[in-house]
């Protein structure tokens, strides 16, 4: 497809996955976690963090000398998608262990890699990440937070917006400009680590419209941070920033988000016999399932192997997130025409039963699927400009 | 792919366009025909005992999929994808010339004076123009395939033929052969082993009709991708424009996903566990992206994409027409839904066991 290979998955990494289930059972079994949609966004459990680390579960390509596994990113990308399929309470960790840990091994002095990777393997050390501001959406590149040398360091002022986590992050890296808007606009950029609390830095809520809180609106205000907190070359903030972008396209977090639902349903379709057009819903919802999943698996296992296939990278975040938004609108026909046709029964019962609150829960969080890692018309137009190129 | 399938694909490429003659045309494109079958490309994945090529399923895959993107009038899924598998199981020898397959119900009279088969087979493949139909045929629990010669070697329709011309959108035959004792040599009845029945058949025929969409849609893609980046209005190439921009990666996503589900299926086919469920989600996904695919083409070809001199709808016919053929999305996803909810909708393990394994 497009030049990249189908992708496989291992002897070795079958057997991880195979371990991440036994947990899981045991976990479901003394009612632990409850599944949910989105939960690698809105379920923080630190104390979940903690255990998934103690058991090696994160951390999973970092290098044994920084605490990590040691392991293969095939074997990373077996775990989280259990993980999310699952509906476990991965959010506290899920920012520091997806893309923190890529990117201070890549960019992060020895200083930087010592500090932070340890806790992130061990689940206890948890990350925001600074870069949409109010002004600064999909124009990136606008950001307007700026760092200015100073004795103690650097002195940041600014507003960051969406900063998932940061409310309980214990660091953030942040983009900000150091050096005046030229006429190369991506020039200039830098990012830092920044430790919380910080003095010059104020948290504020920033509710989302289902009531759940991981947004937030990060004010610095003459915050100060010590030279040390520079991530990786000066001025090359925006190589930085892209240079995982594939990466972070292409996650299994970018299809399986309504995977919990998808579980429940097909449940409830394989216990109350046969229904034709719920079965082949079910069937529309699982041959697009297993397609994108192959996709996203393709592409993990080349970026592996040094390649960058950008446009798969980019068809499995449109693809996948929009197929997100439609296991909920199709599971959401289904189960209103099935409670339609009992007629003793409500369309809005007074106490839900699991399946409709999961539903619900799904729509009110849809939005969001599409417009998080890269709003889908954005990405589009970098497909179509990336093929031209081809 | 390997880079010995590059190799022959690159091969196979040429004379497709050298020698091909893409046209909205039921006669099949004799000269394409010889031209594959003297450089051994009609025969991939046969054994080279029963007078195959040999290579593997893959590089037969990587020429059906040129077949559809070519728009090639002839039967190579239907030859060498489908019917070098039957013949195969049954250790008989591919014979020469374009074969076709069906299932159907043959009556077979064994005489001393020699075998005869009767029998109506329906929308056969380029039933009128093949030399051999290999026929499965079942009774109870036992499949067998019946090869039948329905050419004579000066190309006529053998005695006790009929054929009652019939076409898909693409003019492609699809043809209903009427058999009225029809002499058949007894080794050409062949008890099929198990796992090689009408069931087994009909994932063999899905494979490839998916294969065949996947180099369709490509093709549109290919097609439009050019259009759209020469194509001047407004002074600049239409190609620039944002919402031709939405559109094309609409048509790449639709393409990047019948493409990777039929080769990760022409990987799995061999998995007895695995292979159901891949072929199935294969010719799902090719055939509910079929229209899509062929709309989004059209509607990037402007209206002179709607007319025969374009070429565009050698592939949009055949996109049409394919995707109702060995099961349509709603056959295929039935299946998958039913296979899914017999299994207590265990959703997740499908398609986790459903993956190519390596080392």
């Amino acid at each position: 497809m497009f030049g990249m290979s189908v992708g496989s998955v291992s002897e070795s990494a079958e057997e991880v996955r195979g371990d991440v289930r036994a947990m899981l059972v045991e976990q479901l079994r003394v009612g632990r976690f409850e599944p949910v949609s989105n939960s690698w966004m809105v379920s923080a459990d630190p104390d979940f963090s903690r255990m998934l680390g103690a058991r090696g579960f994160i951390g999973l390509t970092i290098p044994t000398e920084y605490g990590g596994q040691g392991r293969s990113a095939m074997d990373r990308f077996v775990v989280n998608e259990e993980l999310l399929a699952a509906g476990a309470p991965i959010a506290a960790h899920w920012i520091a262990d997806r893309q923190m840990v890529p990117s201070i091994l890549r960019h992060g002095t020895e200083a930087q890699k010592r500090r932070y990777l340890p806790g992130i393997a061990a689940g206890e050390t948890y990350f925001a990440i600074g870069m949409s501001e109010p002004d600064s959406g999909s124009d990136l590149a606008s950001v307007r937070t700026r760092a200015e040398p100073t004795a103690g360091g650097w002195r940041i002022n600014g507003t960051k917006l969406w900063t998932s986590g940061a409310h309980f992050a214990d660091a953030m890296v942040v983009l900000a400009r150091t050096e005046k808007l030229g006429e190369n606009r991506h020039a200039g950029l830098s990012q830092f680590i920044v430790d919380l609390p910080n003095p010059g830095i104020t948290i504020r809520p920033v509710l989302s419209l289902d009531g759940s809180h991981h947004f937030n609106e990060v004010v610095f205000e003459d915050a100060v941070l010590p030279p040390s907190a520079l991530l990786g070359e000066l001025g090359a903030g925006w190589r930085q920033v892209t240079s995982e972008l594939s990466f972070e396209r292409s996650g299994p977090e970018r299809l399986l988000s309504t995977m919990p639902l998808l579980s429940e349903w097909a449940r409830r379709v394989g216990s109350t016999g046969a229904d034709t057009v719920d079965e082949e819903a079910l069937g529309r919802l699982t041959t697009g399932l297993w397609t994108l999943r192959q996709m996203s698996l393709a592409v993990a296992e080349a970026l592996a192997r040094g390649d960058d296939p950008a446009v798969p990278a980019a068809l499995v975040k449109d693809l996948g997130t929009r197929f997100e938004g439609t296991v909920v609108e199709t599971i959401r026909e289904c189960v209103q025409r099935s409670a339609e046709r009992e007629p003793q029964r409500p369309s809005t019962p007074a106490e839900p039963d699991r399946l409709t609150r999961m539903v619900d829960a799904a729509v009110l969080q849809a939005p969001g699927f599409t417009l998080r890692g890269g709003t889908n018309e954005i990405l589009r137009g970098v497909i179509a400009r990336e093929l031209a190129k081809s | 792919m390997s880079e010995y399938t590059h190799e022959l694909r690159r091969t196979a490429e040429k004379i497709f366009v050298d020698i091909g003659t893409p046209m909205l045309d039921p006669e099949l494109d004799t000269r394409l025909w010889n031209e594959l079958e003297k450089a051994e490309f009609t025969t991939l994945s046969v054994e080279d005992s029963l007078g195959g090529s040999g290579g593997d399923l893959e590089d037969a895959a990587a020429l059906v999929e040129l077949c559809g993107y070519h728009g090639a009038r002839l039967p190579l899924a239907e030859s060498m994808l489908v019917g070098g598998w039957l013949l195969t199981a049954a250790r008989l020898p591919m014979p020469g010339g374009p074969l076709s397959v069906a299932s159907g119900s043959l009556s077979i009279d064994r005489t001393a004076a020699g075998w005869t088969v009767s029998g109506k087979l329906t929308a056969v493949a380029w039933g009128r123009s093949a030399d051999h139909i290999a026929v499965l045929t079942t009774e109870g629990a036992t499949s067998r395939v019946v090869l039948v010669r329905v050419r004579g070697a000066d190309g006529s329709l053998r005695n006790g033929v009929a054929v009652a011309a019939g076409a898909n959108l693409a003019a492609e035959p699809r043809d209903d052969l009427s058999l009225t004792e029809v002499s058949v040599d007894p080794r050409a009845v062949v008890e099929l082993p198990v796992g090689h029945d009408a069931e087994a058949l009909g994932l063999r025929q899905a494979l490839a009709r998916s294969i065949l969409l996947c180099g369709a849609g490509r093709r549109v893609l290919d097609c439009s991708m050019k259009y759209v980046s020469e194509r001047v209005q407004f002074g600049r190439p239409i190609g620039t424009f944002q919402s031709v921009q939405q559109s094309l990666a609409e048509l790449a996503g639709h393409v990047g996903q019948v493409q990777l589900a039929s080769e990760a299926a022409t990987l799995l086919a061999g998995n007895p566990v695995a292979a159901s469920m891949a072929i199935a989600a294969a010719k799902a996904t090719a055939s509910a992206s079929a229209g899509p695919i062929a709309a989004l083409g059209h509607q990037l070809h402007g209206a002179i994409g709607t007319t025969q001199e374009c070429g565009l709808a050698l592939v949009t016919t055949r996109l049409w027409s394919w995707r109702n053929e060995d099961g349509s999305e709603s056959y295929w996803n039935s299946r998958i839904g039913r296979l899914a909810s017999s299994h207590g909708g265990a959703v997740w393990d499908l398609i986790t066991a459903t993956t190519v394994r390596s080392q």
